[in-house]
């Protein structure tokens, strides 16, 4: 067993002075069955210290008395963006005379490289086990371990653990486990900054090379670490590198360590990764690997959205809602609650109930018989998506598209995850660097990605018309988010941030997965949107029997009725639009469900629902990260643009003469 | 502790009280879960289908 020198204390660590051996890598890759083979029986389980991490601690069985062996979580990197990663890290840097055993997936030599560049910055003694070599052989992967061992200098051992082969040399290996020598050759600049910086940091169980760099690459948490133990003048010559780097290299020291990283990683996969020459590639993997491509992902993308479209707007918004709006409500519950609520003395309270804008009558009948069996099939067709291994593909193909047309390409993840919910999204602009940046993106947000929830009530009202309403629709939105995205790309002037996603194969969406989550979705649906459709008609209630709603409909209609052409009744639709967008399509659904709206005013009313601002949850949440200011002048840009893009499509279909 | 797959980054993560959008004002009662890596938004399991699991005995494992 290596052993280093006892070194100080890291601040904020559980120390650890012990002789051990820490196994570290991927999830799922058999590090448990490893760590039962080196320690047998006895283990203890514990939460690491203020975390509800779970990490597993035996003794050695056979190395020799004393020795703890420590089973971390499964990580995807040592950049740590989980709970999980942050313990694997602080448990390396935490035990000072430490032997990391790294077991490694023999299947995929990049995920396993990736992994091992910090582990061999930290300086430790390492082992690597190539496990599931089996697996590995039985697809024509091998990684050639001789290869590895000679270029890294440490020693790499092909394993099976499942079958115990292997593991009694990875045994006799850690007794003899050596250091690496640096394996990432950093851009000149980067090496000059991390010999300047190395001497002022404290000694601790890992390299000041591995600390340095942590710091140039604004690790946030060796940054918390270091803060009490480095000289006063350390962050001033931190700053000074980093600004050096970035007039050297012209990236940040963080996309300069990154991707010097990921050169090592591709030179290592490429020498140490051998395929064999497979057959024909089957359709499956060939399907993968189109709907990732920039072009051929376009014809793909527009079949899913057709499935997905011919499934949410024919089945949900047609048979679905037939049958809960017109059997289960209109004939069983509405009259029930009709006749129920008439015993009630109090007409006030049975207007509230059962009236023109009831809770009964209008809230849960939006909720529960138009926008459920709407969302409700949307979601069964999104988790079959999801199931299948589509979505990583979509990400990756987007994210292409964004950077052929130059924009900055962090701004796609957010604009993906809009899809899901504006809000979480709005949330994740935090990743950004600059304020200017999360403004723009937030506006994005708030102005062309429709979440999960207004795009079915949408699919369900372009349904019913032409294809060529679809094509508008997507068409306009697209050409908005393009539009602000491209005057974004001028303004801002960004780097591309790194984004690790695992592309798993494509597969057949499992029944039970999907019918799981779509009960999930739907559950969580219900308890975050009904109280707002509540409430939403209580407001219209209250307006109704102040009077104030005709005055406001009124007051409106030389824009509702002006320039979107809209019928009067659609002013209650952008009123508690402001509420939840979805709310507010739902209530046009209803108006074209009636045959109020035409196709012409369908298409204006979804251009304008679309780009209105997504809800009060997402505005309140703009106010958080950018202020009220901010807030409102966002507020002020998006509600005039939608009702003037909206009068835009109006007048352009009128004048055509498209009928839809 | 649970653990769920992001279907998304494909990250393996505990399922902790961390892991909601805590800046949301919705999330009192929200059942969504962001994965701690690039925010992709999942739900928690249905209480429907827990409820199921507990009633015909699948339980976690030890």
């Amino acid at each position: 067993m290596a052993t280093v020198a006892n070194k100080p204390a890291l601040p904020g660590r559980v120390e650890s002075q012990e002789t051990s051996i820490v196994l570290v890598g991927n999830p799922n890759v058999g590090k448990s069955v490893i760590f039962s083979y080196l320690t047998g029986k006895y283990v203890t389980v514990s939460n690491y210290p203020g975390t509800t991490v779970e990490i597993t601690r035996g003794k050695a069985r056979k190395l020799g008395a004393g020795i703890d062996v420590i089973d971390t979580p499964g990580v995807q990197s040592l950049s740590p963006e989980s709970d999980d990663e942050r313990v694997t890290r602080d448990v390396l840097l935490s035990n000072h005379n430490t032997t990391v055993l790294l077991v490694a997936d023999s299947k995929n030599a990049r995920r396993t490289l990736t992994l091992l560049v910090p582990v061999l910055e930290m300086g430790n003694p390492a082992v690597i086990a190539l496990n599931m070599s089996d697996e590995a052989k039985l697809r024509g992967v091998t990684i050639d371990a001789d290869i590895l061992s000679a270029a890294t200098g440490i020693a790499a051992i092909p394993t099976v653990a499942v079958e115990n082969r292997g593991l009694d040399k990875i045994e006799k290996s850690l007794l003899h486990a050596r250091r690496c020598a640096e394996p990432v050759q950093y851009h000149p600049r980067v090496e000059e900054a991390i010999g300047a910086l190395s001497p002022m940091l404290p000694q601790t169980g890992v390299k000041p090379r591995a600390l340095a760099l942590g710091v140039l690459a604004r690790d946030a948490d060796i940054a918390a670490f270091l803060r009490e133990s480095v000289p006063k003048e350390f962050w001033p010559t931190v700053e000074h590198h980093q600004q050096e780097i970035r007039r050297a290299c012209g990236r940040s020291a963080a996309a300069v360590i990154a991707g010097a990283r990921r050169t090592w990683v591709e030179q290592m996969a490429e020498r140490v990764s051998h395929t064999a020459a497979k057959g024909a590639e089957s359709f499956t993997d060939r399907l993968g690997r189109w709907s990732m491509h920039p072009i051929w992902g376009l014809p793909i993308l527009i079949l899913v959205l057709l499935g997905v479209f011919w499934f949410v707007g024919v089945f949900g918004a047609g048979t679905a809602v037939d049958f809960l709006e017109n059997t289960i409500f209109g004939k069983f519950l509405n009259p029930w609650a009709t006749t129920l609520v008439g015993y009630v003395p109090w007409a006030f309270f049975r207007d509230l109930m059962v009236g023109e804008y009831g809770v009964i009558t209008m809230a849960l009948t939006y909720a529960f018989a138009i926008v459920l069996p709407v969302v409700g099939t949307f979601f069964l067709a999104f988790g079959a998506l999801e199931d299948s291994g589509y979505l990583p593909r979509l990400a990756v193909m987007v994210d292409r598209l964004f950077r052929a047309m130059g924009l900055n390409g962090r701004a796609v993840l957010p604009m993906v995850l809009g899809l899901g919910c504006d809000t979480m999204a709005t949330l994740t602009t935090r990743v950004l660097d600059t304020k200017k940046e999360r403004v723009i993106v937030t506006l994005l947000l708030a102005l062309g990605v429709p979440c999960s929830a207004q795009m079915g009530v949408i699919l369900g009202m372009l349904s019913g018309l032409a294809f060529s309403a679809t094509f508008i629709w997507i068409g306009i939105v697209l050409g908005v988010i393009f539009g602000v995205g491209l005057l974004s790309s001028k303004l801002l002037k960004g780097e591309r941030s790194d984004f690790i996603l695992e592309i798993s194969p494509l597969r057949l969406p499992k029944i039970g997965n999907i019918m799981s989550k779509t009960l999930a979705r739907m559950e969580w649906y219900l308890k975050e949107a009904a109280p707002l459709f509540v409430y939403g008609t209580i407001l219209l209630f209250l307006m109704d029997k102040l009077h104030v709603l005709p005055w406001v409909e009124r007051a409106s209609a030389p824009v509702i009725k002006g320039l979107l052409g809209l019928p009067r009744e659609a002013t209650q639709a952008f009123i508690v639009g402001f509420l939840r967008r979805d709310y507010g399509a739902a209530g046009l659904f209803m108006l074209a469900r009636n045959g109020s709206l035409d196709p012409i005013q369908v298409v204006t009313s979804l251009i304008t629902i679309t780009l209105f601002m997504p809800c009060i949850a997402n505005f309140f949440v703009v106010i958080k990260e950018h202020g009220m200011k901010a807030a409102i002048l966002m507020g002020l840009f998006i509600i005039p643009f939608a009702l003037l893009m909206g009068g835009a499509v109006n007048f352009v279909l009128r004048g055509v003469g498209w009928t839809g | 502790m649970d653990r769920m797959t992001c279907p998304l980054c494909g990250l393996n993560f505990e399922v902790t009280a961390n892991t909601k959008c805590s800046g949301c004002v919705l999330n009192k009662n929200c059942e969504r879960i962001c994965c701690p890596r690039c925010g992709y938004e999942m739900v928690a399991e249905s209480s429907l289908v827990s409820f199921a699991k507990r009633l015909f005995g699948k339980r976690p494992a030890e």
